[in-house]
């Protein structure tokens, strides 16, 4: 069979679409684990990474295959099913994810009605996972790692989507491909500057990162909800958290950058610059930011930001009626 | 041919874990069929072509109410009492409520629906669902709101006694 009547089928495009989301997934949980190491290195006055490839590249794929290698430790007390099961659970909702991210104006797996509903949804089962992880760990500080880290995801949600109400409000639409082509003219970033800082600060809490790393701080919680696993086990969690920090940066760039739009470089390109000068961001707030306490994040959430979204979004809903 | 199949196999799915949610005999393993359970629903939606039903089913039910139920238990202590012998005076109360109970919905059903067309919804559209929300719905829909508030404040109430 010819190539293009390969692709023409409904396995053709079904095989086109995973084999696409496993290339920049692979590309990305390599570039994204360097891109930190090296941001992290020059921010504390040191170099990172060097010895493997130019300026330590390969360093990532290395570390990979180490983790490939390593034997896979099951703790004794563990419940077995679950404790197997759970790695997969968090990872496989963020390939999920990929489905409706538009990565150019024809790139796109499946331009679904409902698309910002379906990403924000689906992220929802991650926490499942975590749980389950939490719990099949028969451990003290993965338990508290697992509630931590719920009762976080849960907060943060609503701020979340009270933020991109604003653009779904503003485009009259959650169809993603209708979202990009709506900022042709100008970025949402412009009227909807402070949705997106409110998106980016909750973002960041969603992905348990620093400065709301409280489910994995390491100086209370060993290591939080992963704290028992090990090899390949450990690295599918290590990547689907890379995965979803790109995920998360491929979300604001739609609906806050422009996504593809740009002038000059073709769409593609101007995805990914946008989308990772967001995990610049991202992996810049971290090094730089203490960690918060548990109360003081759950006061921000609720007291600060989700009041704020709140007004926003009457704001922006009042403006658009009146004019 | 293939949507038969995926159909059966959904309906597989869902019937084969929310039997898992009813017998499984750690609290944890019926919360977590259970979410699996109402995720197959989710995709039985998506074939249908109710996307916008089957988003919400997943971002409430999945990741809203099994979170919660599954908070629940890992916040309780855990259960080591092995299960009674049953009852079978209970237990022919059970199977006896049950089979009216799916009698009555199979009836009602077969009356309803029996015969017509299943209309598959080509676009979905959700400004539709928002007029309809926000006009024909809007009395049930404020409703639900205060229920819900309700609910806040009741457990805001019991969870301050306790201090």
């Amino acid at each position: 069979m010819e190539l293009t009547s390969l692709l023409n089928t409904f396995l053709g495009k079904v095989i086109i679409s995973v084999a696409g989301v496993m290339v920049v997934f692979t590309f990305n949980a390599l570039i994204a684990v360097w891109l930190e190491r090296k941001i992290s290195g020059h921010i504390q006055l040191r170099l990172g990474p060097m010895e493997v490839g130019p300026h330590g590249l390969l360093q990532s794929a290395a570390d990979g295959l180490k983790l490939i290698c390593k034997e896979i430790i099951t703790p004794q007390g563990v419940d077995k099913k679950l404790f197997g099961v759970a790695p997969y659970m968090v990872f496989f909702p963020s390939l999920l994810m990929f489905i409706v991210i538009p990565f150019s104006d024809r790139l796109q797996v499946q331009d679904l009605n409902i698309g910002l509903l379906y990403f924000f949804s689906i992220s929802c089962i991650a926490t499942i996972g975590i749980f389950m992880a939490g719990w099949a760990s028969n451990n003290k500080y993965s338990l508290m790692g697992a509630v931590r880290s719920i009762a976080q995801s849960i907060a943060y949600e609503i701020p979340i989507i009270l933020s991109i109400l604003n653009i779904v409000v503003l485009t009259q639409s959650l169809k993603l491909s209708e979202i990009v082509k709506a900022q042709s003219n100008m970025w949402f970033i412009i009227p909807q500057f402070v949705p997106f800082i409110i998106y980016l600060i909750s973002a960041i809490a969603e992905l348990n990162r620093t400065p709301f790393d409280i489910p994995e701080a390491e100086s209370e919680l060993v290591a939080g909800f992963h704290t028992e696993y090990s090899g390949m086990r450990f690295a599918i969690f290590f990547m689907a958290e890379y995965t979803n920090m790109f995920l998360v940066s491929a979300m604001a760039t739609t609906l806050f950058l422009g996504g593809w739009n740009g002038p000059l470089l073709p769409p593609i390109v101007w995805f990914f610059i946008k989308t990772y000068a967001i995990v610049f961001i991202i992996i810049w707030v971290r090094w730089t930011f203490p960690r918060l306490r548990p109360d003081q994040l759950m006061n921000f959430c609720w007291k600060f930001l989700t009041p704020l979204a709140l007004i926003n979004l009457l704001v922006t809903t009042f403006i658009l009626k009146l004019f | 041919m293939f949507s038969d199949v995926i159909f059966i196999l959904f309906w597989l799915v869902i019937a084969v874990f929310a039997a898992l949610a009813v017998f499984l005999q750690k609290p944890i393993y019926n919360a977590f069929s259970m979410a699996i359970s109402i995720f197959s629903i989710a995709g039985m939606y998506i074939f249908l072509g109710y996307e916008f039903l089957a988003a919400l089913q997943v971002l409430v039910y999945v990741g809203a109410i099994s979170v919660a139920i599954i908070f629940v238990i890992m916040l309780s202590p855990p259960v080591t009492v092995k299960p009674k012998k049953l009852n079978p005076f209970k237990v022919m109360i059970g199977v006896i409520t049950s089979i009216t109970f799916f009698a009555v919905f199979f009836i009602l059903f077969y009356l309803k629906y029996y015969g017509s067309e299943f209309n598959k919804v080509e676009n979905a559209n959700i400004s539709d669902v928002g007029v309809l929300l926000a006009t024909k719905y809007a009395v049930p829909f404020e409703i639900i709101s205060v229920i819900l508030l309700v609910a806040i404040i009741g457990a805001i109430v019991l969870a301050k006694k306790e201090d």
